[in-house]
């Protein structure tokens, strides 16, 4: 929602000037630590064959670049303001209207200036406008122009760096900029010169070797699903099948690689087992598309496209019909708005059809790839699976609507659909918080590292902020979200802001709430939390009396 | 106290824009007029809390809401980019107020100490929270797969 002046307001006019001039491009990486991410290691680079790999930090003086790393940037900036008619007009068209500017996470969490979505895109466009337009050429700082020096290079790092691409601000931005691009241009353009941060470059590295992000080989992912089977076993009663690389399966099945072992995704991947299981999906996991996310789009169109093809190269080999993807966010914005232009048309595959409902996702034509979360939807409009979502009364829940499902591929309704038909306790958060305009975690885009923690509790302060909300208001206890990264970063976020609110997968509760064939009485949850004993939440009509938003207590 | 009650919301409102001000005065101006909390939860928070201290200053107790508030308001500038002093230095914007409205007399002095005291206390058990809730990240990362191998040594393969 933008600020609504009233005509009073507007003639207050602040003449004091800022303290700095927003050209003043210095940043002192040795007093901002907690707000920037390591340089890539070495061998990272090497094994991707990019450039100018070498040991550096941030808070290195030298940086080592390439002599000629001026001229390497401004050819990269030509060929991409050439290639992507998107980059010259997200360039030329932005009027300043600031309809972006309260809109980012990081900038109402900071209250940085250069976090607002037009000032980081200024960054760019200042160079861009000096030195590619006739305006700028001649009249300089007076048309917000200024020189590539080395200082406005590290300023692009720092703050490229301070965005997650998720796209909240292109939402409210009346010419449609989708400033997550200039961010991801603003990196492409960094990495030209070997300005890579690791959390990005060494899970790209180890995804290209591997297939998963986390370098997880062949007999590591076996080990794990035998490992959840194993446990689901306990839990149900019920040995699940775990067919991994079989040919000819019908469905290929990609989770993030977070899901194999990492809490709480392990539980979600549990839930999966379970629901293939019980509907008798004829499918298979792979060992070499064990990956659904996509570091590669956090570092340049050609990443993205070397580790999506993996998953077609794989469905390929295995002979199946079609794949379904897990609870991932990001890799369902490369699906969905990148893929076509990639590594399509994948006519070795056929349309996605449930094999137990009939339904075709006509939606996925293209790219042959279906939501797990539109899948179970179907499944359960359809009436194929019992659930009892009494089984999930331990827990009250939100859901957190992960930026690219909801933002990249219009996945809104089918989750919530879910959740309704497996808990008794579901309440949304506010709606300037939710669906399309729903917050960050703070830590996506290759930014949840340890190295960076301060800058993601203030970007992850907005989302904390309406969990607080439902937290006080209804006593929710558990954020759903459908996503890996937000499963490793949502639980210390919600820990500093909102003590007491866990962070779980929707299919974790799919999981729960099954009623399985020939299963044993469930003793516990997913978790191994027991379900007998615990404290039955009081319902929603015993609720106390809800307060107005604006007299409720929030962080 | 009296005059300060009487006047309560004018001085709350000078202290906020005192607080927003340690902000840059083009992110300040969005973070004091944006009412929503969820729009703005860093202005709507000091709003709405710096109101709560005040009224504690004045001796209305609410020992509870105090307590929150002072949170919120720690909390939220222990992540952001200031220095220990420059975080807490909200509590002696309130004394620059109560001064420069004429409304000073040497009795808060001992009450904005405290205020101080105590803000320095909350600000260190935030900058202590983050310190655990990094370590508890770390092992949040390692503990399925401790758990794994484990189950393993346990049916011995």
């Amino acid at each position: 929602m933008a600020v609504k002046y009233k005509p009073d307001q507007l003639l207050q006019v602040d003449y004091k000037p800022p303290k700095k001039s927003w050209l003043d491009p210095k940043i002192d990486f040795g007093e901002k630590k907690g707000n920037w991410n390591y340089g890539a290691v070495p061998d990272a680079v090497t094994h991707l064959e990019l450039p100018n790999a070498r040991k550096w930090q941030p808070s290195d003086e030298d940086w080592q670049l390439p002599e000629n790393w001026k001229e390497i940037i401004f050819e990269g900036l030509r060929q991409r303001l050439d290639r992507f008619r998107s980059l010259r007009l997200f360039m030329d068209v932005c009027v300043r209207c600031g309809a972006c500017a309260d809109k980012c996470h990081y900038f109402l969490g900071s209250g940085d200036p250069k976090n607002m979505p037009v000032m980081r895109a200024e960054l760019l466009r200042s160079v861009y406008r000096r030195d590619f337009t006739l305006a700028g050429k001649l009249m300089g700082k007076m048309m917000g122009a200024r020189e590539l020096t080395v200082d406005v290079l590290k300023e692009w790092f720092y703050y490229f760096f301070q965005c997650t691409e998720c796209r909240r601000c292109s939402v409210f931005c009346p010419y449609g900029i989708d400033t997550a691009e200039i961010t991801m241009i603003g990196r492409e353009l960094l990495a030209l010169v070997g300005l890579n941060i690791d959390w990005i470059l060494t899970p790209a590295s180890n995804c290209f070797r591997t297939g998963n992000h986390l370098g997880i080989q062949p007999h590591g992912v076996v080990d794990s699903l035998e490992f959840a089977a194993d446990e689901l076993e306990d839990i149900t009663g019920i040995k699940v099948d775990l067919p991994i690389n079989r040919k000819g399966a019908e469905v290929l099945f990609i989770a993030p690689s977070a899901d194999y072992f990492a809490s709480p995704h392990y539980y979600t991947l549990l839930g999966y087992m379970a629901l293939f299981h019980e509907i008798g999906l004829d499918y298979t996991w792979s060992t070499f598309a064990s990956e659904g996310g996509n570091f590669g789009l956090f570092h340049s169109h050609e990443m993205m496209k070397r580790l999506n093809a993996k998953m077609y190269m794989e469905a390929e080999r295995l002979k199946v019909k079609w794949i379904l993807g897990g609870e991932c966010g990001h890799m369902w914005r490369v699906i969905h708005q990148y893929m076509g232009t990639m590594n399509s048309p994948a006519d070795f595959l056929e349309v996605p059809k449930s094999p137990v409902t009939g339904t075709v996702f006509e939606h996925a034509k293209s790219t042959k790839m279906v939501h797990i979360c539109e899948f179970t939807a179907d499944l359960i409009k359809n009436d194929k699976i019992k659930l009892d979502p009494s089984r999930n009364d331990h827990w009250k829940v939100t859901f957190h609507d992960s930026c690219n499902p909801a933002r990249a591929m219009g996945l809104i309704e089918e989750p919530r659909y879910v959740i309704n038909a497996v808990s008794n306790h579901f309440h949304e958060m506010p709606e300037n918080t939710i669906k399309e305009q729903t917050f960050c975690c703070g830590s996506g885009a290759g930014l949840g590292t340890d190295e960076n923690f301060e800058m993601r509790m203030r970007g992850g302060l907005p989302r904390a902020n309406a969990v607080k909300f439902v937290n006080e208001r209804h006593g929710v206890d558990h954020l759903l979200c459908i996503c890996a990264i937000d499963k490793a970063t949502l639980p210390p976020l919600l820990e500093f802001w909102v003590p007491g609110v866990e962070v779980a997968g929707i299919h974790e509760m799919v999981g729960n709430a099954l009623i399985m064939k020939g299963e044993k009485e469930r003793e516990t949850d997913l978790r191994g939390e027991p379900l007998a004993n615990l404290p039955i939440p009081e319902t929603d009509e015993a609720a106390p009396d809800e307060k107005p938003v604006e007299e409720a207590d929030h962080v | 106290m009296n005059d300060l009650a009487q006047r309560r919301d004018e001085l709350v409102a000078l202290w906020f824009e005192r607080v927003m001000a340690s902000y840059p005065s083009q992110a300040a101006m969005l973070l004091t007029k944006q009412t929503d909390p969820f729009a703005n939860p860093v202005g709507a928070s000091f709003r709405r809390d710096l109101a709560i201290l005040f009224d504690h200053f004045t001796g209305i107790t609410d020992e509870e809401g105090f307590d929150r508030a002072l949170d919120n308001v720690c909390r939220i500038r222990s992540v952001q980019d200031f220095a220990p002093s420059q975080a807490v230095g909200f509590v002696l914007d309130l004394k620059q107020v109560l001064r420069d409205q004429g409304c000073w007399i040497d009795a808060y002095e001992p009450q904005v100490d405290r205020l101080l005291l105590k803000a320095f206390d909350v600000y260190q058990q935030c900058r202590e929270d983050l310190a655990t809730v990094r370590v508890n990240e770390a092992h949040r990362r390692t503990d399925n797969l401790l758990r794994q191998l484990n189950r393993r040594d346990e049916v011995g393969t």
